[in-house]
C-alpha cells in the first residue's frame, strides 16, 4: 500500500507505547493514530486525550472491526501477544507487537506461523533498546576479526540496590502475565545472538530472593519468577558464554559485558562505554564512539517503511523473537530440572 | 619422635617443596629432614645437596618404610597422593600432603578413610594460601552479620597455567604441556578451581548442587619431548552452585581470557556486600545506605600467614589440631571437583555430598 494513508490502532497503551511508540508514529508522514484501546475506556480515555486520538473503544476486539484502521501497535504485557496478533492478522491489519514477544515458545511459533500465512501484511516486534548505542562500533570490530576466534563472553546484567523484600508485585513478577520471561533475559540474548549467533545448549539456575510481595490490593501473594538468575550457554562457534542478571545485588558493578578471543578482548562498562585491547597491549583502552555515528531508534520509521514496501523488517521480525523465545524457556526449564537443555527447540 | 626431634623425609621435592616445606621444615626447632626420594636418584641428590639431607633413597618405598623417620612429606603430583599417604599412614607415619589432595574424589574418602584408621597420627592437606591474609576478617565480617543473609556469590580467578609469559594474558598455544594439563598425573583438578572452592568454603560452607560447563581452548601443545598431546583439562570453566547455605554462586576459571587479570570474589548479602580483588589481596564493603564500596582495613593480629609446616609439627607434638587443612575439608572439594567433572561431562546438575 505505497499511497494509502496508515492508520493506526493502539492496542493496550502502556509507557513504552506513550514514550516511544506514540512519538514514533507522529513523526511518519501520512500516518494518523486513530483509535485506542487500552484495559479500561476510562484510560484509554486520558491516553487519547493527551496525544489527540479522536476514537476511544472499551473493547480491543471492537478496535479491529474498525475497517479504517489498517496496522495496529500492541502494546499489552506478554500474556496477549499472541490472542491480538491472530485477531488482527485475520482482520487484514498490519502488526508491531511489543517486546518480550510472547509468554512461552510454543506461542512464539505460532504467532511466526500466522505472520507466514499473511504474507501480505507486515509483522516486527520492537527491539531491545539496551544496544543501539553501542552497536554499529562493536559489530564494525566483530567483523574486522578484532577478537580472532571467540572463544568465551561474560555479560551481568545488574541491579546495584539490595533486596527489596516485601515490594510492590510488578507484572514482570507475575508468571501469568509475563510467561518464562524473565529479568531482561530476552533483551540481552537478543543483543547477544544479533553479534555472536545463536546458542546450541544451556544450562541454568534461578533464585526467587524475593518469594512474596504485595499485589495492588495490597495482598500478599507469592512470586514464581526468579529475581536471580545465571544462565551458562554454548555457543554455535563452540565458545561459551555466562551471563548473570539480579535484581538483588546490591552494590555491584551493574552492567558489564566481556568479549574474550584467541586475539583480542571487547568489553562494554558501565555507562555503554567500550574499551578494548589486542594481543600485546598491557591493558584495554577506550574505544571512541562518536554520538553523531551511534544508530538510532527508528522502530516505527521501520515499520511504516515495510508497510510501503520501502525495506524490509529486520529489527525485529518474528524469527528473532522465535529464537529468544526459544531461549528464555529452554533457560526456564534448565532451572526447573537441572539439565541442560539443547536448541532449537 | 626420639628425644623429641621429629624426622621427616621428602617423597617428591618439586617447586613448593623447595620454596615452601624443606625451608619451613627446617625453621621448626626440633625437626630433622632426614630424607628424600626423588623421581630420580640425580635430581634427588641435588635436592640434598641444597638442603643438606643426609640420606637420598632410590625410590619411595624404601623411604617410607625406614625406621629413622617420622613423618612423611609428600610433594609428588596428585597420581600418587593416595598411594603415599596409604603407604604412609600403614608405616606408621605422619603425613603432609601437597594440594590438591587427590585425582579424584573416590582417592580422597580412601585417604580420609586410611588416617582415621590412625587416629594417632597427624594427616593434613597443604592449604589453599591466597588469602591466608584476609580470611579472618572476611569470617568475622560474616559472622557479625554484615552481609544479612547471603544471596550470590560470584569468583572470577584468571588462571597463569598454560602460559609461557604469565604476563601474556591471550590464550597461548606455543606454552608447553604442562603437568597441570595432562589428566594422567592432575586427574580431575584444573587450574585453581579447588584451590579457590576451598577458600571460599571457608566463609560460606560448601556446595549443594553444581552446573557448570567447560572448554578446552588449546587442544593440543608440545611436551618436553616435542611430542604434540591433546588436552583434556579444561582451560575455561564456568560453574553454577546451590550453596547449602542458601546462596547461588557463580564460579569462573580462565586461562585463555586476554587482559583479564587478577581475582575477584563478590559475596552479595540482603544487607551489605564484600568485594575481595588480587593479587596482592585489598578487601572492600559496602551496606545498604551506602553510595559505594569502601577498603575495608585489615587488622594486623586478624592477618593470617602461611604456617602450614608449623602446624605439621605442633599436631604432631599434640599442641594444636589441624585446621589448615584437615583431609575431610579436602574430601569436600575433591567432590566438588569431580562435581564440575561430571555435571560438563553430562550436562546435568550434580548433587553434593557426592
Amino acid at each position: 500500500m505505497p499511497d494509502e494513508e496508515i492508520r493506526v490502532g493502539l492496542m493496550g497503551a502502556g509507557g513504552n507505547v506513550r514514550n516511544r511508540h506514540i512519538p514514533g508514529f507522529q513523526g511518519v508522514n501520512d500516518l494518523s493514530i486513530v483509535a485506542v484501546a487500552n484495559r479500561s475506556m476510562e484510560s484509554g480515555r486520558v491516553i487519547a486525550d493527551q496525544f489527540n486520538i479522536p476514537q476511544v473503544y472499551g473493547d480491543w476486539r471492537e478496535l479491529l472491526d474498525d475497517e479504517s484502521i489498517n496496522a495496529v501497535c500492541i502494546g499489552t504485557w506478554p500474556y496477549m501477544h499472541l490472542t491480538m496478533t491472530r485477531a488482527a492478522l485475520e482482520k487484514g491489519k498490519h502488526v508491531l507487537t511489543e517486546a518480550r514477544m510472547a509468554s512461552t515458545a510454543e506461542e512464539a511459533r505460532e504467532m511466526l506461523k500466522l505472520s507466514r500465512r499473511h504474507p501480505d501484511l507486515v509483522t516486527m516486534l520492537t527491539p531491545t533498546s539496551t544496544a543501539y548505542r553501542v552497536d554499529r562500533v562493536i559489530r564494525g570490530m566483530l567483523d574486522e576479526g578484532y577478537l580472532g576466534e571467540l572463544l568465551s563472553v561474560e555479560v551481568h546484567a545488574l541491579q546495584t540496590g539490595f533486596a527489596d523484600r516485601m515490594g510492590d508485585l510488578h507484572w514482570r513478577h507475575d508468571w501469568e502475565m509475563s510467561g518464562y520471561n524473565t529479568l531482561n533475559i530476552g533483551a540481552q540474548y537478543e543483543t547477544m545472538s544479533s553479534w555472536l549467533g545463536r546458542a546450541n545448549r544451556v544450562m541454568a539456575m534461578g533464585k526467587t530472593h524475593v518469594p512474596y510481595r504485595r499485589n495492588g490490593s495490597g495482598e500478599i501473594v507469592s512470586v514464581g519468577i526468579p529475581d536471580h538468575l545465571d544462565v551458562m550457554y554454548e555457543l554455535a562457534t563452540g565458545a561459551q558464554v555466562h551471563m548473570r542478571f539480579s535484581a538483588t545485588t546490591g552494590l555491584s558493578t551493574g552492567n558489564q559485558i566481556w568479549m574474550y578471543g584467541t586475539e583480542g578482548t571487547i568489553h562494554i562498562g558501565p555507562g555503554a562505554a567500550i574499551f578494548a585491547g589486542r594481543r600485546g597491549d598491557s591493558q584495554l583502552t577506550e574505544v571512541l564512539n562518536p554520538e553523531d555515528q551511534q544508530a538510532g531508534y527508528r522502530v516505527e520509521e521501520e515499520f511504516t517503511n515495510a508497510i510501503r514496501g520501502l525495506e524490509q523488517v529486520k529489527h525485529n521480525s518474528f524469527e528473532i523473537g522465535v529464537h529468544y523465545m526459544e531461549w528464555t524457556e529452554a533457560v526456564a526449564r534448565s532451572v526447573q530440572t537441572g539439565q541442560s537443555v539443547n536448541l532449537p527447540l | 619422635m626420639t628425644n623429641g626431634i621429629v624426622r621427616v623425609g621428602l617423597v617428591g621435592a618439586g617447586g613448593n617443596t623447595r620454596l615452601r616445606h624443606a625451608p619451613g621444615l627446617r625453621a621448626q626447632d626440633g625437626v630433622e629432614i632426614v630424607s628424600v626420594a626423588n623421581r630420580s636418584r640425580e635430581s634427588g641428590e641435588r635436592f640434598a645437596g641444597e638442603f643438606e639431607i643426609p640420606k637420598v633413597y632410590d625410590n619411595w618405598v624404601d623411604l617410607i618404610n625406614a625406621d629413622d623417620t617420622d613423618a612423611i612429606c609428600i610433594g609428588t603430583w596428585p597420581y600418587m597422593h593416595r598411594t603415599l599417604t596409604l603407604a604412609a599412614l600403614a608405616a606408621n607415619k605422619h603425613v603432609l600432603c601437597e594440594a590438591r589432595m587427590a585425582m579424584n574424589a573416590k582417592e580422597a574418602h580412601d585417604m580420609l578413610d586410611a588416617s582415621r584408621l590412625k587416629p594417632n597420627l597427624v594427616a593434613q592437606i597443604v592449604p589453599a594460601p591466597s588469602t591466608l591474609d584476609v580470611d579472618a576478617t572476611i569470617q568475622d565480617m560474616i559472622a557479625d552479620g554484615y552481609l544479612g543473609e547471603i544471596l550470590a556469590i560470584k569468583l572470577r580467578v584468571s588462571n597463569t597455567e598454560g602460559r609461557a609469559n604469565r604476563n601474556e594474558t591471550f590464550a597461548d598455544t606455543e606454552a608447553p604441556f604442562h603437568w597441570r594439563q595432562n589428566q594422567l598425573l592432575s586427574g580431575y583438578n584444573a587450574m585453581s578451581m579447588g584451590i579457590w572452592y576451598e577458600q571460599l568454603m571457608r566463609y560460606v560452607g560448601p556446595a549443594s548442587k553444581v552446573s557448570a560447563m567447560t572448554k578446552v581452548c588449546i587442544k593440543q601443545r608440545l611436551d618436553e619431548n616435542g611430542i604434540l598431546r591433546s588436552v583434556s583439562v579444561p582451560d575455561h570453566i564456568n560453574v553454577l552452585c546451590e550453596m547449602a547455605c542458601g546462596a547461588q554462586a557463580e564460579l569462573s576459571w580462565s586461562s585463555v581470557s586476554g587482559l583479564q587479570k587478577g581475582n575477584e570474589l563478590w559475596l552479595l548479602g540482603t544487607e551489605g556486600t564484600v568485594n575481595l580483588r588480587g593479587a596482592p589481596n585489598v578487601l572492600y564493603g559496602g551496606c545498604k545506605g551506602d553510595a559505594e564500596l569502601t577498603e575495608i582495613p585489615i587488622p594486623p593480629e586478624k592477618k593470617g600467614a602461611w604456617r602450614v609446616e608449623e602446624e605439621w609439627i605442633n599436631a604432631i607434638r599434640g599442641e594444636e589440631q589441624i585446621t589448615r587443612t584437615p583431609f575431610d575439608v579436602g574430601v569436600q572439594y575433591m567432590e566438588f571437583t569431580e562435581a564440575v567433572a561430571r555435571s560438563s561431562q553430562t550436562g546435568q546438575a550434580i548433587s553434593l555430598p557426592l
